[in-house]
Order: structure tokens, then sequence, then C-alpha cells
């Protein structure tokens, strides 16, 4: 909890509003630099500074940008300032001019579109919201005019755009000194426990800032002005509150990936079981926009047929894609050479992924990954199990190699792998889950990030190769094709099994 | 019109195309004066810093870079090369932001790659084994965490950087590239 002095400033002069009323104005002198350097004494480490003539003209003036930089200048204070901030040149120059944070309002519902791009740009933490209430309907243009929001949906709105501070005003209740809105911050938190949340408007006391202790701040002006009130009494009150409630940080890891597989015959999607009796799934590029679409966090795109005529047809792919989709994409199938590799990177893929070349020359990984990058370098290996271990198959299957798939798993990261695709050859299309054990044996001799192919059957199957077989990322083709799952629902199984995930 | 700065080691293309699919028109340009024309300049970022900063040197791009008064947006390498220096090849960078690129550190699995959540809450896509430090912590406008507490986003006066690919990062990164449009109106 902290509180934050006020400063309302109109044609140079230190004023409040009773009810955001400009015939009921309040003076208190001509030196809003004095009084700023005064809440610094008493130990303010923010002030709220709000340009009420900017407001009334809708524009930022030079005499309040000079005052800005006056303040910013003399005080040590973060300055949260709004007050006729129109567009997004009006935050850059604020914020330039020496604010810490620019507070919006009815913008917000104007230009939606130029609060977004403020946080965007400027960051999340450069604005604040203000939700100017009365009767649960935020009121626009000076109080002027309904928004035709009711505060709650108000807040999603605001978070909708990354904002994550709000400062709530009581119109009812500001300037005139009957004390705050003590139940609609209590809703507020319940019901938006990830945002700042400032209240404001009529705080007379310690005694309110206690009522207050579920919101992080308070914004206080006639009170500190009219002598009522101290603020030293009312931070004593915040580091009360801050020994009881101190709150911890939420953790973040990288999103668990959720990746459509498409396998390609041709300019053809197809799927089969244990890469046999393929059956026709779409267009690539349709199929690709629509996963993106849905939230696909990643596809891989393997050429099935993996000879050298294909290749000329996968590097066209790489550049259809790249041109269709906004997120990363792999594609792997019969690269044989670092210019293969290159020339898919070239055409627009992020990724390649190698697997029969890389087993009969592993130097071949070595040399794709030292040249082009690890975090280009994907091996595939498709691993069929033979008893408690397991082989890596070769030229789609067909082939056993008589390599021990989790030595092999080993060796393709020394040599420069940046990722491992694991497909269990044994469950591959028929549903029955991952081979989440196969999974665990690699991941625990690995540090690079292990993608789950081979068997995605059931939601509880995705959520097994993340618990289970430690997968980062999981892939699945046929469930995803035939509609038997969307990505979000896989992705919705995945939350609620406590799996961080990109929504 | 925005322009996006050609350089041999970068995902220029990848970027390019980004704006296309939003409809927004770019042009890719390598000449003071072309710079010079453009309403915004991006500066992709792929491959490493010695070698992206060679490129500049050898097109005497770094004091065009410096002096530019129209919105900057730096991506990943872009980002990194605003700073004094990089740990990656001891490279001397443009020196527009006050700090230092540093690489991760070995308790983490490099590169930091994959999607990350920011602090805006929304998941970004990162590719990248360095991190910038600036001096004044006051201009980093987002984060992540990956073990560290990692710089994702920074802006001093015209001249922003993201850590992360926009080009990559679904709709979280679209909405970046269509904010630096809205600023480079």
């Amino acid at each position: 909890m902290q509180v934050i002095p006020a400063i309302d400033v109109l044609d140079g002069r230190v004023v409040r509003l009773r009810q955001g009323d400009f015939d009921r104005v309040t003076t208190y002198g001509d030196d809003p630099l004095r009084i700023a350097q005064e809440y610094e004494k008493s130990q303010a480490k923010k002030l709220h500074l709000i340009n009420l003539s900017g407001a009334k003209k809708e524009g930022v003036d030079t005499d309040f940008l000079k005052l800005l930089r006056e303040i910013a200048n003399a005080t040590q204070m973060k300055l949260q300032v709004g007050g006729g901030i129109r567009t997004l040149k009006d935050i850059q120059t604020i914020l330039d001019a020496g604010a810490a944070k620019v507070v919006i309002g009815t913008m917000l519902f104007k230009k939606p579109a130029i609060a977004r791009a403020a946080v965007n740009l400027f960051g999340t933490d450069r604005v604040i919201a203000a939700l100017d209430v009365q009767a649960e309907e935020v009121r626009i243009l000076g109080w002027q005019q309904g928004s035709g929001f009711n505060i709650f949906d108000a807040c999603r709105f605001v978070q909708d755009l990354s904002i994550r501070e709000i400062l709530v005003t009581d119109i009812e209740r500001d300037g005139t000194g009957t004390g705050p809105n003590v139940l609609l911050y209590a809703e507020l938190r319940r019901q938006f426990p990830a945002l700042r949340i400032i209240a404001s408007g009529g705080v007379r006391s310690a005694e309110d800032i206690a009522a207050l202790r579920d919101c992080d701040a308070a914004v206080i002006g006639r009170a500190l002005l009219d002598g009522s009130v101290r603020f030293g009494e009312l931070a004593a009150m915040c580091q009360t509150i801050e020994n009881i409630t101190s709150k911890e940080r939420p953790s973040s890891g990288l999103a668990v990936r959720v990746i459509p597989c498409l396998d390609i015959m041709g300019e053809r999607v197809v799927k089969g079981t244990s890469f046999q009796n393929l059956r026709d799934a779409g267009d690539p590029v349709e199929l690709a926009k629509r996963y993106c679409e849905e939230g696909a966090d990643e596809l891989v795109f393997l050429d099935i047929t993996a000879s050298a005529e294909s290749r000329e047809t996968a590097y066209a792919l790489a550049e259809r894609v790249a041109d269709a989709v906004n997120i990363p994409f792999t594609i792997g199938g019969g690269i044989r050479s670092v210019d293969d590799a290159r020339r898919i990177l070239i055409a627009g893929a992020d990724k390649v992924s190698v697997n029969s070349a890389a087993v009969s020359d592993p130097s071949l990984l070595s040399a794709i990954a030292s040249e082009l990058g690890s975090a280009n370098t994907v091996c595939a290996i498709d691993a069929r199990r033979k008893g408690d271990r397991w082989t890596v198959l070769v030229r789609g299957g067909r082939d056993d190699a008589n390599i021990d798939a989790i030595k092999w798993a080993e060796e393709a990261v020394k040599r420069g792998a940046g990722e491992l695709l694991v497909t269990s050859f044994d469950r591959d299309g028929t549903g029955e889950g991952f081979d989440t054990e196969l999974l665990s044996q690699i991941k625990q001799r690995v540090s690079v990030p292990i993608i789950a192919s081979g068997g995605a059957g059931t939601l509880d199957s995705f959520i097994a190769a993340v618990h289970d077989g430690g997968a980062d990322a999981v892939l699945a083709a046929s469930v995803f094709h035939f509609g038997t799952f969307s990505i979000r629902d896989v992705k919705t199984a995945l939350a609620s099994a406590s799996i961080p995930i990109r929504l | 019109m925005i322009g996006i700065l050609r350089y041999s080691a970068g995902n220029t293309r990848s970027v390019q195309r980004a704006f296309e699919r939003l409809g927004i028109p770019v042009q890719l340009v390598e000449t003071r004066e072309e710079i010079l024309s453009a309403s915004g300049l991006v500066f992709p970022g792929a491959g490493s810093a010695n070698a992206a900063m060679e490129d500049l040197e050898r097109r005497d791009l770094p004091e065009v870079i410096r002096s530019l008064q129209i919105p900057f947006l730096g991506l990943c390498l872009g980002m990194q090369l605003l700073f004094d220096s990089s740990e990656e090849g001891n490279t001397p960078c443009l020196g527009i932001i006050r700090g230092r690129v540093r690489a991760l550190p070995d308790s983490v699995t490099k590169p930091h790659m994959g999607w990350n959540k920011l602090s805006t809450g929304k998941y970004a896509y990162f590719v990248h084994s360095f991190v910038c430090e600036p001096e004044d912590q006051s201009l980093i406008t987002m984060t992540t965490r990956y073990g560290v507490d990692i710089c994702a986003g920074i802006r001093r006066k015209n001249f922003f950087g993201v850590q992360w690919h926009p080009e990559k990062s679904g709709d979280a990164g679209d909405d970046l590239l269509l904010s630096f449009v809205e600023l480079c109106k």
C-alpha cells in the first residue's frame, strides 16, 4: 500500500474540483512546484500530477510541459501524469519530459488502439488506466459522458489492452472528503487479482487507508492540501499494512508448445498409421493458416517422400508458409547437406529437421548446427521399442539402423542439435498415447527441449507427455487434421493440469 | 513509408513478410538517403553481434542510425546493438543506450528459445543467448523470466527495441508491429 499525493493544475494554479466540476474550484496557491517539493520532503515517493487545463482544452500545453520538467528535475518522485493526452506522441512527450507513467482515461474508450500501442512501445508499467465511476458506470470526457461500460467490464477491457494498473475514482466521493467507496474496491480486488488498483476519491484519514488495504495505492488530494491529514500519518499506516501482507511474485517459464505436424506428400498433407495407409488431409498452406489462427505455437512439416525432387517442392512450401503464418515453423524430410538446410531456412523456415541422413552420417548434424546455428537445427528420431530398449528407424520407418535411440539422442545433442523431435513408431497414428518412458529416458540425458510425437490420443495423453515424459512440446497430426480435438482443446486440457501454455 | 534495414545476416525477409501480412507497406532500405526518407526504421536481427556491426560499419551506417530522429525499432540482435558493447565477440556496438549485452548464465539452457511470458502477460517467441543490461533500468519497457530476469523491451527517446521476435510471435507480435506503425504515422 502506498499513498500518492495529487496535484491538479489549472492555468498554473493548484486546484481541487468538487466532483469534477469546473465551476466548483478551490485554489491552493499558484506554485505547484513548491507543493510538490513539500510532498517530497514528507517522504512521498510518487506524485499524481493532473493537467486540468489540458483535460479542458484537449491537448498537452507547453506551460504544463514546462512545469512537468521543473518538477521532474527538482524532485526524485516518480510522476504519474494525466490530462489532455490524446495521441501516442502526447504520451511520448510526457514520458520524455520526465513522467514515470501516463494516466489515460477517455482515450481508452475512444482510441483503444493508441492505448494498446502505448503499452506495447513504452511498457505496461508506464500506463495507468483512469476509470471514473458513477453508480458502477465508467464516465469519460471529464465525467460529462457515459462510456457504455460498467466498471467491471471496463476492467476486463483494460486488461485485454495489457494494462495492469488502474486508477479508480469514485466520482460521487471525489473532493468531498466523505470517505472512500471501500466495497467497490474490495469487489474489484476480488474479481481482478492481477491488476494493480489505485483508489481515488474521498480519502480523509489513516483509517480510510486501512480500510483500503486491498488496494495497491491511494491517491489523495484535498485532505493533504487543506491540512486535515499529514502525509506522514498515512505513510505510517501503509507501512503497518505492508508488514501484515507481503505478496510473492509468480514465477514464469517457457510455455509448453502445441504443434500440429503436417506430413507432406507431393503437394498435399497426408496421414497414416505407423507411417502406412495414408489418407489425404488437405492443402498444407491452408491447414497451416488454420492451425495458426487456432493458436498453434509452432508447425512442423515433414516431407515423407524425402526424395531429391520433393526437396524443390519443400523450398517452395517454406516460402508459401512463411508468407501465410506468424509463428515459427520447421521443415524436415530428405535433408542431406548443409546446402539443403540453408535453402530451407533462406526460403523462410525457422528450423530444419534432419533424420535419416544424420543417422548415416552424424557429422552432417555437426556441420548444419555449426554453420546455421543449433537453435535452427532439430534432430528427428524415429524410435521403435525392442524389449526394454528402443532402436532407431530410418527411411520413414522402413529400415532398422540398429542404433540405441537413447544413445543416439545424446550424440545428436552433443553434435549440436538444439531440439529433438522424438517419435514413437509403435504409437504413431494409433491414438494409444505418447511413449512417456521413451521420452523421459531421453529427457533425463539431454538438456535441449524435446518434442513428443507419435500416439496422441486422449487429452490426458498430452498431459502425460509433459508430466510423465517431461516433454517441452507435444506434437500431433491425425487428431488435429481429422477434428478429434482442436488446438484449443489440447491447450485447455494442459492448462487445467497447471502446465504453462500460451493462450 | 516504414523502412526495413537490409543487412547480410538478418532475418530481414521474415520481418518484411510480417508487415506485408498485416497490409503495411514497407521498403527495404540500405543507404543513408533511403533511411532518412523513411517514416520509421526497423532493424531486424539474427546472427552475431560482431558480424552485424562490421556490416553496418562497412556501409557507414552507425552514425546515420545514432543521429536518427524517426522512430527506430530493433528486433533481437537489432535491440542488442543499441547498447555500448556486447560480450558476443567483445563487440563495441552503437552506444545509443548505456549498458552492455552479456551472455545468459551457464545455469540455463542456451539459447533461450520458445514462447515465454512477458510482463504484459502475453507470450512472445524468443531465440537468443545474450541479454541486454541497461545501466538505467527505467528504460526497460517489459521483462520476461528465464532463470534470470531478462530485459525483453527497451526505449530511449525514439529508439525502441524488443529482445523477442514479433515477426514470429503470433497476435502479440502483430500487435507490437502495428503499435510501431501507429507511432510512425
